[in-house]
């Protein structure tokens, strides 16, 4: 058993922090969340719909993953990968995704390596090209994210300071316009600064969830990780961590 | 669309030469008022250069056009499953199943089946041998949801031993007149071309060519990967049925009517990628096309080369496969691709 009795809510307008340590379960939640692992026993459900009554293209209308790290290979150019997220709506008029695309491209950075081969990018590049991909999948980047989720298992790992910063802002906007997110991550403070609520995994089992502040606690995390972590709180703002 | 029209003139070059150069040469005008009369719109035209025509080059051409079309469009196809430019029928075992199973039924079949179910159990066995080859690949090399390459070639390796093997074997147990039978499966050849045979693998051949391209836009999602696919929407689980059993039908006629003809398969699909990239909308089709104007190409100069005699068509491939695939692993030493 990899996970076992996890239960929590992911809400609109709302960023969910997956937070453990290596093998706690975060990925195998996220691929549960997803759909692509059924769960044993239990349910996910979206819109109080259990995701196996989902027909597959209505599902991924509303739901994008942008993975952890893509098997992708093959020299694409970088807008054909992103033009992939637009197979759910196949049936829309061919400028809409168009326009879907090249707002996905450019809400990541990247309308100026939209014709570059894929399989030349950094690890940095090739994320937020997933990123963007997860964008067009949901639709346009602009006005309205409701009824909108989006999944992400460590999108920050391969990026710089900068573009781990970037990326969590754009998620964090998603949010803004009523979308749903839920992240698995591995920096405490990159947590505490973009997610609401948490949800903390420890060999399978949910340690502790709810609003960030009540959650990423000392006493928690270090249960979480084997190792002391201390907390200082900032007046007005997040709190900061660091290993003592 | 430039490299379309190329495709498009190449293929039609390649089936006006396989039409009229050989030993009897034919000219144009003479092959059209044949070919007129033939399917009953002229004169009918009598004479040994209007039997080559009907009874010799056109069901060798059409066999040509099917079966490259069917080795490029296969080697597209899995290579998009296998999320990997090397997976080639002939590589990874296929060809070699298919081949064991027409070897078994050719040389055990007359002591079991009447000669009339003979014709048909070949293409069949060799559909179900390469079948069992493609689950067998399929499911070594696939570890939880993400292909290994490396076992991917390996398992290959072993499949080809043991069909290798296991057809040494039916050769221990064959006739004489069995045994040269026996080295057309191995070194190819379209030579046994006729209207009956075509008649029989034509429609395995045809639903390979003209099912696969449909994959065309779930095998894109696939190049992301499994689970990526499925979050696209894409039922992955239908797509990989699907694939495996067009390849395996027409991979398995393709070998009952024509042997292993190798690389064609790889060396296609990569000249077409490497000229429009990896989009298997055009990629498919595309690689159907070149696969065909070189299969009707090769075979040309299959006959040509040492007339009268014939080469087998499977050596030629060979020869200008193996190199390519050589320099293909020496260019992506180093890089992500392999």
């Amino acid at each position: 058993m990899i996970l076992d009795g996890v239960s929590c809510e992911a809400r609109a307008g709302e960023v969910l922090g997956i937070l453990g340590a290596n093998g706690a379960g975060k990925s195998t939640f996220l691929r549960v969340l997803s759909g692509e692992v059924p769960p044993v026993t239990g349910h996910v459900n979206l819109d109080g719909k259990s995701l196996a009554d989902w027909k597959p293209a209505d599902l991924a209308r509303r739901r994008a993953v942008v993975p952890q790290e893509s098997a992708l290979r093959f020299p694409y150019r970088v807008i054909e990968v992103v033009e992939q997220g637009r197979s759910p709506h196949l049936g829309r008029p061919a400028a809409e995704n168009e326009r879907a695309v090249w707002a996905a491209l450019e809400a990541v950075g990247l309308s100026d390596l939209a014709e570059r081969d894929y399989t030349t990018l950094s690890g940095g590049e090739r994320q937020r090209v997933h990123l963007a991909r997860a964008f067009a999948q949901l639709g346009e980047f602009s006005g309205n994210a409701h009824g909108q989720c989006l999944l992400l298992d460590e999108p920050t790992a391969s990026l710089d300071l900068r573009f781990q910063h970037e990326t969590l802002r754009l998620v964090r906007q998603f949010a803004g316009v009523g979308g749903c997110v839920v992240v698995v991550l591995h920096d405490l403070n990159l947590c505490a600064a973009y997610a609401d609520r948490a949800l903390i995994l420890a060999r399978g089992q949910r340690l502790a969830a709810g609003s960030v502040n009540e959650v990423m606690t000392e006493k928690t995390l270090a249960a979480a990780y084997g190792i002391s972590v201390r907390t200082h709180v900032v007046p007005d703002s997040r709190p900061v961590f660091s290993v003592k | 669309m430039i490299i379309a029209a190329g495709v498009a003139v190449l293929l039609v070059v390649a089936v006006g030469a396989g039409l009229t150069i050989g030993p009897v040469q034919i000219s144009l005008t003479e092959f059209s008022r044949i070919l007129a009369g033939w399917v009953g719109v002229g004169a009918v035209v009598d004479g040994p250069a209007a039997s080559v025509v009907t009874a010799i080059r056109l069901p060798r051409v059409v066999l040509g056009l099917l079966i490259g079309a069917v080795l490029g469009v296969a080697g597209a196809s899995l290579q998009g499953l296998f999320r990997n430019p090397l997976a080639d029928p002939g590589l990874i075992g296929i060809s070699a199943g298919a081949a064991l199973a027409a070897v078994a039924v050719l040389v055990l079949g007359e002591r079991f089946l009447p000669a009339t179910l003979l014709a048909h159990a070949l293409p069949l066995a060799a559909f179900a041998g390469g079948l069992i080859a493609t689950l067998l690949i399929y499911r070594i090399s696939v570890r939880d949801g993400h292909p290994v390459v490396a076992t991917m070639l390996l398992a290959g390796i072993a499949v080809n031993a043991f069909a290798g093997a296991a057809t040494g074997f039916l050769t221990f147990l064959a006739t004489d007149q069995q045994i040269r039978d026996l080295t057309f499966w191995s070194l190819g050849s379209l030579g046994g071309a006729t209207w009956c045979k075509l008649a029989i693998g034509a429609p395995m051949l045809l639903l390979a060519i003209f099912v696969l391209p449909l994959a065309a836009r779930p095998l894109n999602a696939l190049l992301l990967g499994e689970a990526e696919a499925g979050h696209l929407g894409f039922d992955t689980v239908r797509t990989k049925f699907l694939v495996i059993l067009c390849c395996a039908l027409g991979v398995g006629a393709a070998v009952a009517l024509a042997g292993i003809i190798g690389f064609v398969g790889l060396v296609i699909p990569h000249l077409v990628r490497m000229m429009a990239g990896p989009d298997h909308r055009f990629l498919l089709p595309v690689s159907a096309a070149l696969g065909s104007a070189l299969l009707v190409g090769a075979d040309l100069a299959a006959r040509c080369l040492v007339a009268p005699a014939e080469l087998p068509i499977g050596v030629l491939t060979a020869a200008i496969g193996a190199p390519f695939f050589l320099w293909l692993l020496v260019r992506s030493r180093g890089g992500a691709g392999l």
